[in-house]
């Protein structure tokens, strides 16, 4: 087994080439990138796009098909789950049934050979942290789903990892909770100042929880970056796509592919001229939603179908004129998808 | 409100009320009521004659004795073999189906025809097992004619057929368990044994008391295997309660006495019964404990 022992790399969390095929399908393809200590990446993506794969991969419950992982200098690609000094939070908690809160938390220090004491005082100070005091004779069954997702938390910490992995912690919740618990979770994972790697589906949740977001589609690594860049930049129509809600509108010209963020869309009276730097659209509005805090716009344009336009309340119905600045377009390849430089001098 | 209960629950009351306490309730006279050859098959009331009788009939004594000990050694062979087998069938093996039909085929078997099967096997010196024995040059082994081995032959055959039955039901209670509970499992440190013990035993627990149950329930009534194989011999060194039974109602026409042995078998069933749920009381208690 090699075993670099390079202290000189940070001791985060690296995957290089990593990929995993199972007989003819790639499951996750080439995937390199770093997490820093203290450190929240968020693996994004629809179903199947290889986000599980990946953290599984890091557990070592599946085998890597080739590639590295390194984790505090370390390669571990081939150790055994048990000695990688990993933490994962599972989608179900994985707690067991049959156990209370307070011998879920005790068995991986019992089976690790951790002192009596130490339980005993680890076990009180992670009780006190998230709350669990009184329900340490609760079983599993006995519990809401906020607090079964704290036990997990609670086992997690407990291990003292080197590396946190959470795949989908908060998919069991309401959605009120999930909201609440966003930053009560980032301060505590950020608290450990360990890499933490956080595999969602739900770009709110990686957008408001993670420092960097990987978003991955069929395996494969689309970009890497901080929410604001990805949103901003996108490399391509994907990310672009799956970042935003409402999600971009996209509009077809001879030569590309525009994406237009439904906020940085205005409304015009139909018919009103164009200033230099902006396009338009005239189209028809065909309904609206109105959602409290802003209104989305539905406006049928004749050949690009219905764009989204989010902004105050203003013409309920009609004739319309959609504009945007030149500089808010992002372009993309008709058929690859992949993002062009932006034109500014161009106007429709 | 309670009477709307029982009303409730009346059919079936009146169906377990049929059949099973109207025969024991015509037992307990039967016990009472000589019913034999010299009295022309006729009931002639005899009092607690027959009970008596059990009390100091050494047979009974002895037949007692050896069911309990036939129950306990094949029902705790079955319950460690079907656990091996439960476990080895739920890993993930190249042609997984196809073994599992194939580890059930013995249980499939009619006892009838397995005991046959097996008095042939062990039959001494004719049998395969004397014959590859002798074939290596070593003596043969009176399976089916030593007092202290037959027994032993007994045990074997019903292990034999009944371990499947034991695994089919372990193998249910494996499949319950959740994957995501060895992976976390693993990840806290928990090696192969420590899983096995930590997580698969205590979650398999009511999946193993009901197969205990229903091995214990049947191990202690066992017939057509031992009427087959050794027909209760050699010098009725295996024959069984229900055996003695039956020889006492079909073979000697006593039927009265026939009942009396039933109902004491009953008896020896219920004391054994009791103290299982003793020891499961205990252990239920002690599991809380330790949980402290």
């Amino acid at each position: 087994m090699t075993q670099s022992l390079n202290t000189s790399t940070a001791a985060g969390l690296r995957l290089r080439e990593l990929s995993r095929r199972v007989q003819q399908q790639t499951l996750l393809d080439r995937l390199t990138l770093e997490v820093a200590p203290g450190e929240i990446l968020a693996l994004l993506g629809p179903s199947g796009c290889g986000k599980s794969t990946t953290l599984r991969l890091i557990a070592g419950l599946d085998r890597a098909s080739s590639g590295e992982i390194e984790l505090g200098g370390a390669v571990i690609t081939h150790l055994p789950p048990a000695q990688r000094q990993v933490a994962m939070v599972f989608q179900s908690y994985a707690l067991f049934p049959h156990l209370s809160v307070e011998r879920n938390l005790s068995l991986g220090m019992e089976l690790r050979g951790v002192p009596r004491a130490d339980i005993a005082r680890d076990l009180e100070q992670v009780l006190a942290l998230l709350q669990l005091e009184g329900l340490r004779q609760r079983r599993p069954a006995e519990l809401s789903g906020g607090q079964r997702q704290r036990v997990a938390l609670a086992r997690a910490l407990l291990r003292k990892p080197a590396l946190f992995l959470l795949d989908e912690p908060m998919s069991n919740l309401d959605a009120q909770l999930r909201e609440d618990l966003r930053g009560e979770l980032r301060t505590l994972l950020r608290s450990t100042g360990v890499p933490v790697v956080y595999v969602t589906h739900d770009q709110h949740e990686a957008m408001g929880l993670a420092d960097r977001i990987a978003v991955l589609r069929e395996g494969r690594l689309q970009q890497i970056g901080t929410a604001a860049e990805l949103y901003n930049t996108p490399t391509n129509r994907f990310v672009a796509s799956f970042l935003g809600n409402p999600s971009i509108n996209l509009i077809e010209t001879p030569e590309r592919q525009l994406g237009l963020r439904p906020e940085r869309l205005k409304l015009a009276p139909a018919g009103s001229s164009c200033e230099a730097g902006w396009s338009m659209l005239e189209g028809t509005i065909s309904h609206r939603e109105w959602l409290g805090d802003r209104v989305i716009t539905h406006v049928q344009c004749p050949g690009q179908g219905s764009l989204k336009v989010v902004g105050d309340a203003g013409q309920a119905a009609g004739p319309v004129q959609v504009r945007w600045r030149h500089e808010d377009a992002l372009s993309f390849e008709r058929d690859g998808g992949g993002r062009l430089l932006p034109l500014t001098t161009r106007s429709q | 409100m309670r009477w709307k209960l029982w009303l409730l629950m009346a059919p079936a009351l009146l169906w377990l009320l049929a059949i099973f306490a109207a025969p024991m309730l015509h037992y307990a006279w039967l016990s009472t009521q000589a019913e034999t050859v010299l009295t022309g098959l006729q009931p002639r009331p005899v009092g607690a004659e027959q009970w008596l009788r059990l009390w100091n009939d050494a047979r009974f004594w002895q037949d007692t004795w050896q069911t309990l000990r036939f129950s306990a050694v094949s029902v705790l062979l079955e319950m460690v073999l079907g656990l091996a087998m439960a476990l080895l069938l739920h890993q993930p093996l190249r042609g997984r189906g196809a073994l599992r039909t194939i580890s059930l085929l013995p249980w499939a078997l009619p006892t009838t025809v397995m005991a046959l099967g097996w008095r042939w096997i062990f039959n001494d010196p004719y049998g395969p097992i004397n014959q590859l024995l002798q074939g290596l040059g070593l003596s043969g082994v009176p399976f089916l004619s030593d007092p202290a081995i037959t027994w032993l032959a007994a045990v074997w055959a019903d292990t034999w057929k009944t371990t499947p039955f034991v695994a089919l039901l372990l193998l249910a209670g494996l499949q319950n368990i959740p994957a995501d509970l060895y992976e976390a499992a693993a990840l806290e440190g928990a090696g192969a044994w420590q899983s096995l013990r930590r997580i698969t035993l205590p979650l398999l627990t009511p999946y193993l008391l009901i197969a205990l149950l229903f091995r214990l329930a049947q191990a202690l009534g066992v017939f057509d295997l031992i009427q087959v194989l050794t027909g209760g011999g050699p010098a009725g060194s295996t024959e069984s309660l229900a055996l003695y039974a039956y020889l006492n109602a079909m073979r000697f026409l006593d039927f009265g006495y026939s009942a009396t042995v039933m109902l004491g078998s009953f008896a020896v069933l219920l004391v054994v019964a009791a103290l299982a749920g003793l020891a499961f009381q205990w252990s239920r208690t002690t599991q809380a404990e330790e949980l402290r």
